[in-house]
């Protein structure tokens, strides 16, 4: 008992470090770091690389990685990263997080090789010594961790509440610009945070190495794990987070200690301990919750475009008279003119290129363009629930992993028509996307991307795991039809399947509900307040966005011959998210290219790059999503506006596009009846100024 | 002269009447806030497509009447009359089918859409409600919006001097041209009465003259009574045809800008006190 109990500290302690450096990154900066684990990992990699693969010391080692690597990288990402991230819209900072966690790994592979871990040890000297304690066996790691835990959490504690560092933090947290009025530099405040946070990352990278593993995906379970006691801590609640992150941890082991260890069923119940805690207080505090939805949630990638650039405050100054208008032109003002023939010729080319790619490539290409058509499909579940529906689901793989899984299972297992059973599974998880949007969509945006990523860990271990889909990890095989057997008939079925789903968000967008969407995802209070039903709207894209992921899954199962669940773990599918949004979240183009670039660029590089090299595009999806801090629209997007521009300078007449694409010159304050125009230079001006403050 | 006597002066005069009958009246509303009076026996008349100005020194009770009027907060006595309709007891969103539109203090920005977009949304609420579900079924939402409603908005951008900014997404925009915008949203229903809380808070004294401007405007064409609460006292005094004066919860004065300029009682309230404590020395 004693025995279970202390490692239950242990790692609840672990836990609960981690859940207090998120916290407090969290209430300091307003970025909920999602690369936490990643750099965790980063650092103990690195410790790994110098105490045993390179043979140093324990101190030498540790030093270096720990205290100098550690900070240093937190310094340095900072700096390029997180600086930017701070007034960005939530999606930017979860897309670019999730893209730093993507990243790193491969980065860390190729500067450290890629050698088979078993055990890694801590900072304990080798062999580890045991104490006896009441009869009970504690490792010198164990101290060692119980120790750091304590001083982290306790010495934390203390310089939060009682010196002028601390006092600096909190003041940071309520207001960045009224504490440079004091004369501290929040740049200077916000960069320690981050430096101390990725060190203490980096420590707990160390320590828990030897517990749970040195791999990515341990790093990604324990950051999760961490994100269940944030979350019952309503996100800045410090004491809250850090007595449930012990909880888990004392009642995960015990757990370990009283179930059957044979079973595979404790393993599956230990693991989702946190997300059942969570899940039980959502239930309870809920109302609480809703009615208290964080008011940073609305805009999507909208806000990101923070404050007016240099080039838009000197177009501001451009002072264009107005002209009297005549009725003809007065129903021309109230066009809607957001959709021009420039989005339609981009998607119908690259439409067009796909459908000649079977013409052109040999037959075992032909085969993944047709499987990166099927994940296109699944990826235009994004663009409707993230692109349109403005909700930020972090398991819409989930949603196709069970569209693939059930589609094999009924087909083959039950003997349903393929059709039907992939009919059939798609229009299972309508429901479950309805109720879940229903739940999440009155929380605020950072509840639905935590809540929907634990949704989606929860249906990795307590549904995805079970033998009758696992088979021994081989999956469920599916036979293709006899009509679609050549992949050439696959890849145009499936650019029809593609263009009817395409159509039907673009028939969304254009419809009244599509405009109510837009301006929930600008304003949600504001949308309430003009009198449209937001949550209705929502939970309906929300039903279509989870039957079009598991179409995409079924279609998956077929083309590839399996329904396979290992295919479709909820981290795997932070990386679709970061792709999607990385090429375009709100365009169906961006999907269709995220698909085909997803299968097509890991295949040239097996096929044609050496093996060490395999990992570079993992690499490359992730920093793309970092990229976004640099264009927040997305790469598709960004061309759309430099042709635009090239255009206009050719001089070319072309469909009016909404204005702010291309930074037009007619800005006037416009105020003034038809001819007056006194200059308004300085009001343009002021009006800037204010509205940048004001954010 | 102090409030009772105001009152006393407003009773026998009465309210300058204008040939139309009040589309809005507030009647005798108390509000009571645990011990705290917030607003004591308070009345006043909006007639139709007048300007009506509520001012006040910083906590004079006007936001209190602003929310009953807009029906956040129901008041303990007293009514509430919009169009000879008593709506003391309805919600905000009776109130405003009724005619009633208000906008806020600092304006909801819709970032990422156009002036025209919102207005048409704004439009559509109010008038095809019904579209916001059936154009998923039909193909309305792939051609143009009616001719009528293309009017409407039109109409709308040019009122308030948006034409500019038509086609532009909000992002960027002065706090001004944001309110314009919220005005816009509230006009296109064509309500009866419109609520305007705090209009000048964010802008300069620029900005604010051509908001006054656009007001006045929005007030003569659309035939639509203007409520304005304001601290700023001298753009009461230019833009509305009657002011209400409230200090401490009490009406002290009422009547034409002119009346409201020369009255005793209005300039110690916001000059100070001195000027009624020697007063009530002196009786």
């Amino acid at each position: 008992m004693l025995e279970y109990i202390i490692a239950g500290l242990v790692i609840g302690g672990i836990y609960a470090v981690v859940a207090s450096g998120l916290v407090v990154t969290y209430t300091a900066s307003g970025i909920l770091n999602f690369a936490y684990g990643a750099l965790a990992y980063f650092v103990a990699r690195c410790y790994y690389f110098f105490h045993t693969q390179q043979g140093w010391g324990i101190a030498p080692a540790a030093l270096l990685s720990i205290v100098v690597i550690g900070p240093a990288l937190g310094a340095f990402l900072y700096a390029t990263l997180f600086r930017l991230l701070r007034n960005a819209s939530m999606l930017l900072q979860i897309v670019v997080t999730i893209g730093l966690s993507v990243a790193i790994p491969p980065i860390s592979d190729v500067m450290f090789g890629n050698p088979v871990i078993s055990i890694a040890p801590g900072l304990a000297p080798e062999p580890v010594h045991v104490y006896k304690v009441f009869g009970a066996a504690i490792t010198l790691d164990q101290v060692i961790v119980l120790a750091v835990v304590a001083a982290t959490l306790i010495g934390g504690t203390l310089i939060f509440r009682f010196t002028s560092a601390g006092l600096m933090v909190r003041a940071m947290v309520d207001s960045p610009a009224m504490t440079s009025l004091t004369g501290t530099n929040p740049g200077t405040v916000s960069m320690y945070v981050w430096v101390v946070s990725v060190f203490l990352a980096g420590l707990v990278g160390v320590l828990v190495a030897p517990i749970s593993g040195l791999s990515s995906e341990e790093f990604t379970f324990l950051m999760t794990t961490a994100f269940a006691a944030m979350i019952v801590g309503e996100m800045v609640n410090f004491n809250r987070a850090v007595i449930v992150a012990f909880a888990i941890g004392i009642i995960d082991s015990l757990l370990q200690g009283y179930l059957p260890p044979q079973s595979a069923l404790t393993a599956d119940i230990v693991e989702s301990v946190p997300f059942a805690i969570m899940f039980v207080f959502l239930l309870v505090a809920y109302r609480r919750l809703a009615t208290r939805a964080s008011r940073r949630s609305g805009g999507v990638l909208d806000r990101a475009i923070a404050p007016p650039s240099r080039a838009e405050v000197a177009q501001l100054r451009t002072n264009v008279p107005l002209v009297a208008a005549t009725a003809m032109e007065r129903r021309e003002f109230a066009k809607l003119v957001r959709y021009d023939h420039l989005r339609a010729i981009g998607f119908l080319s690259q439409l067009a290129i796909v459908c000649l790619l079977p013409l052109v490539l040999p037959n075992y290409w032909v085969g993944l363009v047709a499987e990166g058509l099927c994940f296109a499909i699944a990826f235009l579940s994004f663009t409707l629930v993230t692109g349109e529906g403005g909700m930020i689901w972090l398991c819409m793989v989930s949603f196709t992993g069970f569209g693939a899984v059930m589609t094999a299972y009924l087909a083959t297992d039950q003997g349903w028509p393929l059709l039907a059973a992939v009919l059939a599974s798609s229009i299972m998880v309508v429901p479950v996307g309805m109720l879940l949007s229903f739940v999440t969509s009155r929380m605020g945006g950072l509840y639905v991307a935590l809540v929907t990523l634990t949704f989606g860990l929860l249906l990795d271990n307590l549904f995805f795991s079970r033998q009758v889909f696992q088979n021994y990890g081989l999956g469920i095989k599916t036979v293709v039809p006899s009509f679609a057997r050549s992949n050439t008939v696959q890849v145009y079925l499936l650019v029809g399947v593609f263009c009817l789903i395409a159509l039907g968000i673009e028939h969304l967008r254009r419809s009244t509900a599509g405009l109510g969407l837009m301006a929930a995802r600008s304003s949600e209070v504001g949308a309430r307040a003009l009198g449209i039903n937001s949550v209705g709207l929502k939970v309906v894209v929300a039903g279509a966005a989870a039957a079009v992921a598991a179409l995409g899954g079924g279609l998956l199962a077929i083309q590839q011959g399996e329904g396979n669940p290992t295919f479709y773990t909820t981290v795997g599918g932070l990386v679709w998210l970061a792709l999607v949004a990385t090429l375009g979240i709100r365009l169906n183009l961006g999907a269709l290219m995220a698909g085909i670039n997803f299968v097509i660029i890991p295949a040239l590089f097996a096929t044609f790059l050496p093996t060490r090299l395999s990992e570079v595009p993992a690499f490359l999806f992730g920093f793309g999503a970092i990229m976004l801090i640099r264009n927040p629209d997305g790469a598709f997007p960004m061309q759309g506006r430099q042709i635009r521009t090239l255009l206009r300078r050719w001089n070319i007449p072309r469909q009016p596009a909404t204005e702010t694409l291309e930074h037009p010159g007619v800005i006037e304050p416009g105020l003034q009846p038809s001819g007056a125009s006194p200059p308004i230079t300085v009001m343009a001006e002021a009006g800037v100024s204010r509205a940048q403050v004001q954010r | 002269m102090s409030a009772s006597q105001t009152r006393a002066r407003e009773a026998e005069r009465g309210a300058p009447r204008p040939a139309s009958a009040p589309v809005l009246e507030v009647r005798d509303v108390t509000v009571d806030f645990g011990g705290v009076r917030a607003l004591s026996a308070v009345s006043l008349n909006v007639p139709g497509s007048a300007r009506v100005g509520l001012v006040g020194p910083n906590g004079a009770g006007k936001t209190t009447l602003f929310q009953v009027i807009s029906g956040f907060l129901v008041p303990d006595k007293g009514s509430v009359i919009l169009d000879g309709r008593d709506v003391t007891a309805a919600a905000p969103h009776v109130r405003a089918r009724l005619g009633l539109a208000r906008t806020f203090q600092v304006p909801e920005r819709f970032e990422t859409m156009t002036v025209a977009e919102q207005l048409t949304l704004a439009h559509r609420i109010h008038a095809e409600r019904r579209r916001m579900w059936s154009d998923l079924v039909s193909l309305r939402g792939w051609r143009p919006g009616s001719p009528g409603e293309l009017e409407r908005v039109g109409e709308i951008i040019e009122l308030l001097g948006l034409q500019p900014f038509a086609r532009r997404e909000v992002q960027g925009l002065p706090v001004g041209i944001a309110k314009l915008i919220e005005v816009g949203c509230a006009l296109i229903s064509r309500p009866r009465v419109l609520l305007l809380d705090e209009p000048s808070a964010g802008l300069d004294t620029k900005e604010t003259m051509e908001f006054a401007r656009a007001i006045d405007r929005a007030a003569e064409q659309e035939h639509v009574a203007v409520v304005l609460v304001e601290h700023d006292l001298d753009l009461v005094l230019n833009m509305a045809q009657l002011v209400y004066v409230l200090d401490f919860g009490r009406l002290i004065a009422a009547g034409s800008p002119e009346e409201i300029r020369a009255d005793e009682a209005v300039q110690a309230a916001y000059l100070g006190t001195a000027s009624v404590t020697v007063e009530q020395a002196a009786q």
